[in-house]
């Protein structure tokens, strides 16, 4: 049986392992620039959507490990967890700190538990839950904006499972998609423009064949729970961006567009979606051709374009991705895991920290008795 | 999802563009409407069948099949929907008072002596007619 501090620790691992990736992934982006990788941008989607998976079910994994540990298969060597790793270097004399410090920040978890019966805590948590009420309220008010735009939009095509739909009130073009069919949205402006039709549908296919539809709405789903954690933010405009740059290179790849054809369009579309930003100012859970409007962490659209067309420019192809993934993903999915093995509260009592509690002690009987006095001082 | 709900009351640039060619036609084949367009606004045989069939569901024509080609036919006149933009004008920008939509025009566009007689004309004829 699950009880509510489990899934509260388990709450509190997930967001503290979000912050030790996203900073792992700003230093990993940069070893990959560094060896000339920067143009991989499909094998880094694929491994930033896998690092996340792995962060999700971070608190599951650890949850097994503590389980084949308490079953006695986990040697006392081989257990890793990064309490009983900070105290071993403090004993050792690796770092410089007051024992009562230390021990303090290594129980910041169990004095944040015990904060939040506090009033002050209570309010944190009531001004948490009003937050994610109402990020739930805006999920549900943009659900019921897209709602709308798809009502009113004319049905056009159908190929297979994707609905293409025409609308007179949009200016981007968009995907999403419902319970069973995806749906493709696109201006019915631009039916003038054969060659901007061709290309934002082929934009819009990649992204249905990437998944992105699929990993934007469950992004959108989960914000609620993430909203105050600026590493949830980052992370998911890093993935927007590297969703868009793949799929720039894919569609060029797989359609041989011409390059300065497709960047005149996004142009067009950016310019067209900036005159009538108002229509779909709302975040809604869809993946748009091209983003018009500033998001907190998100950068401003102009910059992005920029790196989009600078990206197609370019023009590098991204060689054997898979493999590159293949390669990759393995030494960051083992940091990430053993990250969130590693910030489990330690077990029983090691020698390390009975060494740590008994020089805390010690200070606590110094202050209290004060300095020993020495010969020749008043009271000797 | 049903046809009513499509039928809105105002037709973007390009479907106003083919509604001025159907007009001029009376009826028309998607192969009419193509040729009839100006050149620079030439549009792929399937792009026009599809603006006239949003055309079609939003209620502004009407099609009949003869052997394997789609007739088209406005079912509103041009001077219904200049009426209805008019109105819509009207309302939202000149605060529901024709008089100050006239007088913008009167002011802003050089009309000639023989306009402005007209325009005269026009409106002591609707006078007498509203005072019978």
């Amino acid at each position: 049986m699950i009880n509510a501090s489990t899934l509260l620790d388990a709450y509190v691992d997930v967001n503290l392992l979000l912050v030790f990736v996203c900073v792992l992934w700003f230093a990993f982006s940069r070893a990959l620039d560094l060896f000339g990788l920067s143009y991989a941008v499909t094998a880094r989607l694929r491994m930033l959507r896998m690092v996340f998976l792995a962060v999700l079910l971070g608190p599951l994994f650890a949850g097994l490990v503590a389980g084949i540990d308490r079953a006695g298969h986990v040697q006392p060597a081989q257990q890793v967890n990064l309490t009983d790793f900070i105290v071993a270097q403090y004993l050792q004399g690796r770092f410089q700190m007051n024992a009562s410090a230390l021990e303090q920040l290594l129980n910041l978890r169990a004095r944040l538990a015990e904060a939040a019966f506090s009033p002050a805590g209570q309010a944190v948590l009531v001004a948490a839950m009003l937050g994610a009420a109402l990020c739930m309220a805006g999920l549900g008010w943009s659900v019921v904006k897209l709602r709308r735009v798809l009502a009113e939009a004319h049905r056009w095509r159908r190929i297979g499972r994707i609905d293409l739909r025409l609308s007179d009130t949009i200016t981007v073009p968009f995907s999403t998609r419902g319970f069973r069919t995806r749906i493709v949205v696109l201006p019915s402006s631009m039916l003038e423009r054969a060659s901007d039709l061709k290309i934002a549908l082929g934009h819009e296919f990649q992204h249905l064949r990437q998944g992105d539809v699929e990993w934007e709405i469950a992004l959108r789903l989960i914000r609620p729970f993430f909203f105050w954690n600026p590493a949830f933010h980052i992370w998911k405009h890093q993935g927007e961006e590297l969703r868009e740059l793949s799929c720039d290179r894919q569609v060029l790849a797989r359609r041989r567009y011409d390059v300065a054809a497709y960047c005149d369009c996004l142009l067009r579309v950016c310019h067209d979606g900036l005159r009538r930003r108002r229509l779909l100012a709302v975040e809604v859970p869809v993946v748009a051709l091209v983003r018009t409007e500033n998001r907190l962490f998100g950068g401003r659209p102009a910059a992005l374009l920029r790196r989009r067309m600078l990206s197609v420019i370019e023009g590098r192809a991204e060689r054997h991705p898979r493999l590159a993934v293949a390669v990759l993903s393995g030494p960051a999915l083992a940091v990430t895991l053993t990250a969130a093995v590693a910030i489990q509260k330690p077990g029983d009592w090691s020698q390390d920290r009975i060494m740590l509690s008994t020089i805390v002690n010690l200070e606590r009987l110094q202050a209290v008795n004060g300095p020993v006095p020495m010969f020749g001082s008043p009271g000797f | 999802m049903s046809d009513n709900k499509k039928k809105t009351q105002f037709l973007t640039e390009v479907e106003l563009e083919f509604m001025t060619r159907l007009w001029e036609l009376g009826q028309a084949t998607v192969r009419d409407v193509q040729d009839a367009l100006a050149p620079a606004k030439k549009l792929a045989y399937t792009s026009a069948a599809t603006i006239l069939r949003i055309l079609e569901q939003k209620g502004f024509v009407t099609s009949t099949k003869q052997g394997k080609t789609f007739i088209y036919q406005a079912t509103l006149s041009k001077d219904t929907y200049q009426s209805r933009s008019l109105k819509n004008l009207s309302e939202k920008l000149f605060d529901n008072t024709p008089a100050a939509l006239v007088a913008r025009l009167v002011d802003d566009y050089d009309l000639t002596e023989e306009t402005l007689g007209e325009i005269r004309a026009l409106i002591d004829k609707r006078l007498r007619d509203d005072k019978r």
